[in-house]
């Protein structure tokens, strides 16, 4: 185990996470049993409110902590760097302990795991967040069921991650296992294998095309949402939405591209440097506008669970203005998420 | 009509996504010293300059920087200078001798290629790490500078 501030303040938020989404899944386990029962009684019908309530502000605390855990494991595996030679960025940490027989062969599929649930994580806790936000205006709370199986869903994913994030952070790191290299020939010699695009396709004429593709894929979005927005009395249709969601996975997917083959190396000033991981400690106010475009994406998504999951006769007045205000706020997080990198670009 | 609180929100969003940028180049330092290819501060011993017509030279922090350079670009370069190990003199790419060791020279590309002024030093590098001195096809920018022929050859 590797001692820093940041592996120490690390390892704190993972226990207390793992204790917290221990209980949540508990207390939404409980939940959910109770309301299945359907016991009418006013006694009955109380304990079940406060359980939820309980429920509902020790998941928003976890909420909280989930979305700081995300930049938190990535300033970790940053102090990390300095630990070994052939370690220049957070690539090189992410494939310490391959080739290795102990268990650090259990590193590299850890953080794989850990990269890919962190943000899914913070996109299941933002839908149970909204549709909560929705049903708490509501007199009869009546979509607390679907809140609460979210709930469990996201503390369900917290529990996983959570536990990967402990067992990454005790492994032992330092096995002799020989030199993993790092980023440069990951991303920029011509047999690299992580980048996104073909060999054929890494062009300058390509990097145009691919500008154009995202600055399109993102004005796209932003009018989709805009329009959408603007609709106050009835609310968007699924269809609509439905589209938009794909054409937010489109973009998500451009948007990737687009930072390792276009804007990764302009903002590093390195032509041939494909990493993105580099702009961590190298360009980090890059990262603001690739969280502004993460939430554009979450945004949209968490628009169309709203739609969704929130169809109630109820509900329905406080689903029309909250799917409303999440593609008000997804078109913000494209247009800023555009200028900023536009900005940052013609700095560069 | 733009409400108050509209604009004052539109201000700060536009302070954000411009002022940030702005602000991140003007206290971030350029490297001055930078390795063209990925940045690390190259290291006296196993520098590499590679220096096209009309431009600024390029350093390299090692011989697979510079070759993963070169690989990109449509024009060669016009002269290649490389560390004697020995000396951390820049000499010539053609007139170096190259040994491929067991020692790394930049652990992150896995470059293991050394460059001697001498041939004596390359030799005992050789002799001492159980390397190979490197000969025809196999040096270095053997493509975009190839080694004169050595004494006694045809």
């Amino acid at each position: 185990m590797i001692v820093n501030g940041f592996a120490v303040l690390d390892a704190f938020l993972s226990l207390v996470r793992l204790g917290m989404s221990l209980l949540v899944v508990g207390l939404g386990a409980a939940a959910l049993y109770s309301g299945s029962r359907g016991d009418g009684a006013a006694d009955a019908r109380e304990v079940r409110e406060n359980r939820t309530y309980r429920l509902l502000t020790l998941a928003g605390t976890l909420l909280l902590l989930n979305i700081i855990s995300w930049p938190v494991l990535y300033l970790v595996l940053q102090s990390y760097v300095p630990e070994w030679p052939d370690v220049m960025c957070i690539y090189g940490v992410t494939r310490i302990g391959t080739g290795s027989v102990g268990p650090s062969r259990f590193l590299p599929p850890l953080l794989d795991t850990l990269q890919a649930a962190k943000p899914l994580l913070i996109f299941l806790s933002g839908a149970w967040f909204a549709l909560y936000a929705v049903n708490r205006r509501t007199a009869t709370a009546s979509l607390t069921g679907r809140v609460v199986a979210l709930v469990m869903l996201s503390g369900v994913l917290a529990v996983g991650d959570a536990a990967c994030e402990v067992a990454y952070l005790a492994i032992p790191k330092k096995e002799d296992v020989g030199p993993t290299g790092c980023c440069t020939e990951a991303f920029d010699a011509a047999e690299a294998d992580v980048r996104f695009l073909p060999e054929g396709l890494r062009s300058e004429r390509a990097a145009r095309w691919l500008t154009c593709l995202s600055y399109a894929t993102n004005a796209v979005m932003a009018a989709g949402c805009w329009l959408l927005s603007r609709r106050r009395s009835q609310p968007a249709s699924l269809l609509a939405l439905t589209t938009l969601l794909a054409g937010a996975l489109v973009c998500l997917a451009a948007g990737a591209v687009f930072l390792v083959e276009v804007a990764a190396p302009r903002l590093l000033h390195l032509p041939y440097h494909h990493c993105p991981y580099d702009l961590i400690p190298r360009a980090p106010e890059s990262i603001v506008a690739a969280a502004l475009f993460v939430l554009a994406c979450f945004s949209v998504g968490w628009a169309w669970i709203v739609r969704l999951a929130g169809n109630e006769a109820e509900a329905r007045p406080y689903q029309v203005e909250t799917v409303r205000r999440l593609l008000a706020l997804a078109c913000t997080g494209f247009v800023g998420s555009t200028l900023m990198f536009t900005v940052e670009l013609a700095l560069a | 009509m733009i409400g108050k609180g509209n604009l004052i929100r539109l201000l700060a969003g536009l302070l954000v996504v411009v002022g940030l940028p702005l602000a991140g180049r003007w206290l971030r330092p350029r490297a001055i010293d930078a390795c063209a290819l990925d940045g690390t501060a190259p290291p006296p011993s196993y520098r590499v300059e590679v220096r096209y017509a009309g431009e600024a030279p390029l350093a390299f922090c090692c011989v697979r920087c510079a070759e993963m350079w070169i690989e990109n670009q449509t024009t060669p370069p016009e002269a290649i200078l490389i560390a004697d190990e020995a000396s951390s003199r820049l000499i010539p790419a053609d007139a170096a001798v190259y040994v491929r060791s067991s020692v790394l020279t930049n652990a992150s590309t896995h470059c293991r290629i050394h460059a001697f002024g001498r041939r004596a030093d390359a030799v005992a590098h050789a002799a001492r790490f159980g390397g190979t001195v490197l000969a025809g096809a196999d040096r270095p920018f053997a493509t975009t500078h190839p080694s004169p022929p050595a004494p006694g050859s045809e």
